[in-house]
């Protein structure tokens, strides 16, 4: 049976409030473009889009 | 007429089926993915061996994932889990439209899941891609 061995070099990406809005959207009351509302639903800051990390 | 009420672990149904309105894909659609995600590669902005570019086969993740804001308020939720096929390339200039299904609900640590599983199709009603996503609902 054939094993895989290579390993696939890191990939560093910067994340930006400006990359967010631009996958997710702005919009109020999200918790990923809207600064207060991610805060009322305790995080420190909004959140990247988890899916973003899969491109 | 939609009647919008807002997302709650209890008013969700499995079983419920949600459907997107249609998309048409633009090569902006294209560039602005590219940014966010930093992928440039010539094959979404210049040619591809499938002749002409074609975009990033998660550009319409965001499609499936709103369907449910097509009869819910959705203030909050978190992404726990994702699964793609990606089935045909995604052209720009194709119309798309997603359905899904929500296939399960469940509490897990005093938190409340959601389980859908989707289609995403051309104008043909050709699959693009197929994938299934649990997300974590936000309780007040």
């Amino acid at each position: 049976m054939e094993t895989m061995t290579d390993t696939l070099p890191s990939l560093v990406k910067e994340i930006s409030q400006r990359k967010i809005d631009a996958y997710s959207v702005v919009r109020p009351r999200s918790i990923h473009t809207d600064e207060s509302w991610a805060r009322a639903k305790g995080f420190r800051a909004p959140l990247a889009q988890a899916m973003m990390s899969t491109a | 007429m939609i009647q919008f009420k807002k997302l709650t672990y209890e008013a969700l149904e499995v079983g419920e089926e949600f459907v997107s309105d249609e998309h048409l894909v633009t090569p902006e659609d294209v560039e602005t993915y590219a940014f966010a995600v930093e992928d440039h590669h010539p094959w979404f902005l210049e040619d591809s061996p499938f002749g002409g570019p074609i975009a990033h086969p998660t550009l319409l993740g965001n499609q499936a994932l709103r369907m449910r804001h097509g009869r819910y308020i959705v203030h909050a939720g978190l992404h726990a889990k994702m699964d793609f096929e990606f089935l045909e390339p995604i052209r720009p200039g194709v119309r798309t439209r997603s359905r899904g299904k929500v296939v399960d609900k469940y509490e897990r640590r005093g938190k409340p899941y959601m389980v859908t599983e989707f289609v995403t199709e051309d104008e043909n009603g050709t699959p693009l891609v197929r994938g299934r996503f649990t997300q974590m609902l936000f309780r007040d």
